[in-house]
């Protein structure tokens, strides 16, 4: 018998295609399937957020750290309260939404709801404005998001998200999904443009409500918008990094005040010395 | 992730791409020039020789070689594991490995004068069990009966 090994022709094995063009399309097709899936569960949570009863978000928020939560500053507590209640008592909220503020002793010029209502607004915020009215207008704007549910939004989204991101992650290579995970979070951790503005508009028809005209609400925006880039000091950049596009909500604001009739002058309040 | 680890990634990912693709063309040159080298040993499934042939010495012969892929493969077939299909950046690597395997089982072989080898099987094992998905290696073994043909 007579025995051959004929020489094989190659690439019958492998894939002749280059290999870069086999990452690029991947990482462009699996990058829009997580978008897609992100998007598309956001706008799910817009409509399901809203249905969690706030005495749930309000027990679980108790249970989340609290970290901002002191009994150190009686006085200013006392009185963001007091300012709290009279801008949450503008806003029709909801039966059984209560809001509670918190004063925190750090530069941060910004102010944050988070979960249960509960509301922090940092010392930097206070000394950045000139009136009790502006410091009033980011207060209800807080108080908006609390309003419309946004905490919860945001929450579930960030849960969600990460499920999905760990189940991708057991199916696929860690590292992989986890610098995907990590540009996907990204999108979800802060509260988006279309939110903002909804607070912002509740925001200015509460301090319309409370003060009987809007004068001094876009000053604190005002006093952000004017530094630039270059000029910005440091303890301001977590402002911009949660509220993009500082110009516009001025502009926005201003329309809706014109549109209501909202006198845009009046006597502003002063802060009080602490 | 901060900053510093996503340059490291993309850092990995392009040394990864780069000195992997380098190594593999660099192999598949080793590879062509000794399979030429070897082409007289002949490689055989069957279990048996044909009667005809008069055997003047068998031995077991084995080659075996452990391979493994590059950063850059690696996060490609994680990607392809997300949606399926076929994962070409490891059969370049499985085919190196075969190939490796064979042309070493065949040099055992040339050095005791076989010309043939038969009942030539191959096995491959993943040697990153238990490791997760930290090393992407595959063991590949080739093994079969060199005859010295008299």
């Amino acid at each position: 018998m007579n025995y051959q090994n004929p020489k094989l022709p190659e690439g019958i094995n492998t894939s002749r295609e280059h290999p870069l063009k086999d990452f690029i399309v991947l990482l462009l097709g699996v990058t829009l399937l997580l978008v897609v899936l992100v998007f598309l569960i956001s706008f799910a949570l817009r409509w399901l957020g809203p249905l969690v009863p706030f005495s749930w978000e309000k027990a679980l928020s108790n249970r989340v750290a609290t970290e901002f939560v002191t009994d150190e500053f009686p006085e200013q507590q006392q009185w963001l309260q007091k300012l709290t209640d009279e801008l949450a008592a503008q806003q029709d909220l909801p039966e059984g939404m209560t809001i509670t503020a918190h004063y925190s002793d750090s530069e941060t010029v910004n102010a944050l709801a988070t979960l249960g209502g509960n509301i922090i607004i940092f010392r930097g915020l206070i000394e950045a404005v000139d009136s009790e009215n502006g410091l009033a207008m980011v207060i209800a704007h807080e108080i908006g998001h609390v309003k419309h549910r946004h905490p919860i939004v945001a929450l579930g989204r960030g849960l969600i998200t990460s499920l999905v991101f760990a189940v991708l992650g057991a199916g696929g290579d860690s590292a992989a999904t986890g610098v995907l995970s990590k540009f996907g979070l990204l999108t979800v951790l802060s509260f988006n443009r279309e939110q903002e503005r909804e607070s912002d508009e509740t925001g200015l028809a509460a301090v319309y409500g409370h003060y009987g005209h809007v004068n001094g609400a876009t000053e604190f925006f005002e006093k952000m918008g004017g530094l630039t880039s270059g000029e910005t000091p440091l303890r301001a950049k977590e402002f911009f990094a949660t509220h993009p596009a500082t110009q516009n909500r001025i502009i926005d604001l201003k329309r809706l005040a014109a549109q209501n009739g909202w006198p845009s002058s009046g006597e502003l309040e002063a802060l009080p010395v602490f | 992730m901060s900053s510093f680890e996503l340059y490291l990634f993309f850092g990995l990912l392009a040394g990864g791409y780069v000195i992997g693709s380098y190594l593999e063309r660099k192999h598949y040159r080793s590879i062509f020039a000794r399979e030429e080298q070897f082409q007289d040993v002949l490689l055989i499934a069957a279990k048996t020789p044909d009667e005809s042939l008069s055997i003047e010495h068998s031995e077991m012969v084995t080659g075996s070689v452990v391979v493994s892929v590059d950063y850059f493969k690696r996060f490609v077939a994680g990607l392809r594991n997300l949606v399926g299909g076929r994962v070409s950046s490891y059969e370049s690597l499985l085919d190196r490995g075969r190939r490796e395997a064979v042309l070493r089982m065949k040099a055992e072989a040339k050095k005791q004068g076989a010309k043939m080898i038969f009942n030539v099987k191959l096995e491959t094992a993943s040697i990153s069990k238990g490791a997760g998905k930290r090393i992407g290696s595959v063991e590949v073994l080739a093994y079969g009966t060199a005859l010295r043909i008299s």
